[in-house]
């Protein structure tokens, strides 16, 4: 797996969680979720658009229509409470899966990366090298 | 590519799905082109962020794709299933009833022995009891201070049974919940 590869792979992983998580905070509409997430996650409008179905037809989101103030009426899209129950659940395994990961790379990768894009790691290492 | 264009085309490659579904993926588009537009979006521009056509719907289809593996397996499967819990309610009504009936007897009975056993020996001691003091017409107990004990004992001896009886009680429930568990089992795995 190349790096390319593994970035979408990692990306699509997520995507489920980044709606969830923006959604838990506001009702967007298709439009604008799909580019705020697409921009920040860096993913093609494309590939979201299949998952909110996904999402609804798991009754994790629900939709409904609102007249806009400029323009045509919005789809907007809700958390259900099973999305939200869903959310946390994956927020917990995310933070677990990053902690995990941070350790791995903390205890492991020393010496490799100049390790300047990461405030905690040079600690770590520094603390390797006393004992 | 204008808006009429790409959510045809996009009907059209996901002719496979079912109308409801197929419906409602493209009204998700068209929605997003007005919306878009509304923002200040052209039409191409909306349509090259959404990708091109054939491979929206195989995202589509892809994202479907594990659920409807999970479906088709269920729907092949419902017969078998039934035919499973038929079975298995067969054997359960033939054998395993009758056997769990018998049990239930039995422990009923056992706890009936026991409680008139304690209450038996509790109101033999009383009235023995009383006997020895202020003579009843209806006690006819020539030594006392056996017939006390003696009530004392069978009625010790029936709440003992009593309590062993709950007791045999709680695990033979642990049994049966046991027993509906592998049931359960086996109709899972016969599915």
């Amino acid at each position: 797996m190349n790096v390319k590869e593994m970035n979408v792979q990692l990306k699509k992983g997520v995507l489920e969680l980044c709606v969830l998580a923006l959604l838990n905070h506001k009702d967007c509409y298709g439009f604008e979720l799909v580019s705020l997430v697409s921009s920040s996650v860096g993913m093609s409008e494309g590939t979201i658009y299949p998952l909110l179905k996904r999402l609804r037809e798991e009754d994790l989101l629900t939709t409904y229509l609102r007249e806009s103030t400029e323009g045509p009426p919005r789809k907007y899209y809700s958390i259900t409470v099973t999305g939200r129950a869903r959310g946390e659940e994956m927020l917990l395994a995310w933070k677990e899966f990053c902690a995990g990961v941070d350790m791995l790379l903390g205890a492991h990768s020393g010496g490799g990366n100049d390790g300047g894009d990461q405030p905690g790691a040079p600690e770590s290492r520094r603390e390797e090298q006393d004992v | 590519m204008t808006r009429e264009i790409y959510v045809r085309r996009l009907e059209t490659l996901l002719k496979k799905l079912p109308p409801e579904k197929r419906w409602g993926i493209t009204e998700d588009i068209n929605m997003h082109f007005i919306e878009g537009n509304a923002a200040g979006k052209s039409d191409a521009a909306l349509a090259e962020g959404l990708g091109a056509p054939e491979s929206l719907a195989r995202a589509y289809m892809l994202e479907f794709a594990a659920d409807r593996a999970t479906r088709d397996a269920s729907v092949g499967n419902v017969m078998r299933m039934i035919w499973a819990a038929l079975g298995v309610g067969l054997v359960n009504v033939i054998i395993a009833l009758p056997v769990w009936l018998a049990v239930v007897a039995v422990w009923l009975s056992l706890l009936a022995a026991g409680v008139s056993a304690a209450v038996g020996g509790v109101v033999a001691a009383f009235f023995s009891l009383i006997d020895w003091f202020v003579p009843l017409p209806f006690v006819n107990a020539p030594m006392h201070i056996t017939a006390i004990s003696g009530g004392a004992a069978i009625a010790s001896l029936g709440g003992l049974t009593v309590i062993g009886t709950m007791y045999l009680g709680k695990w033979l429930l642990k049994l049966l919940a046991r027993y509906l568990q592998a049931n359960r089992t086996i109709i899972a795995k016969r599915g």
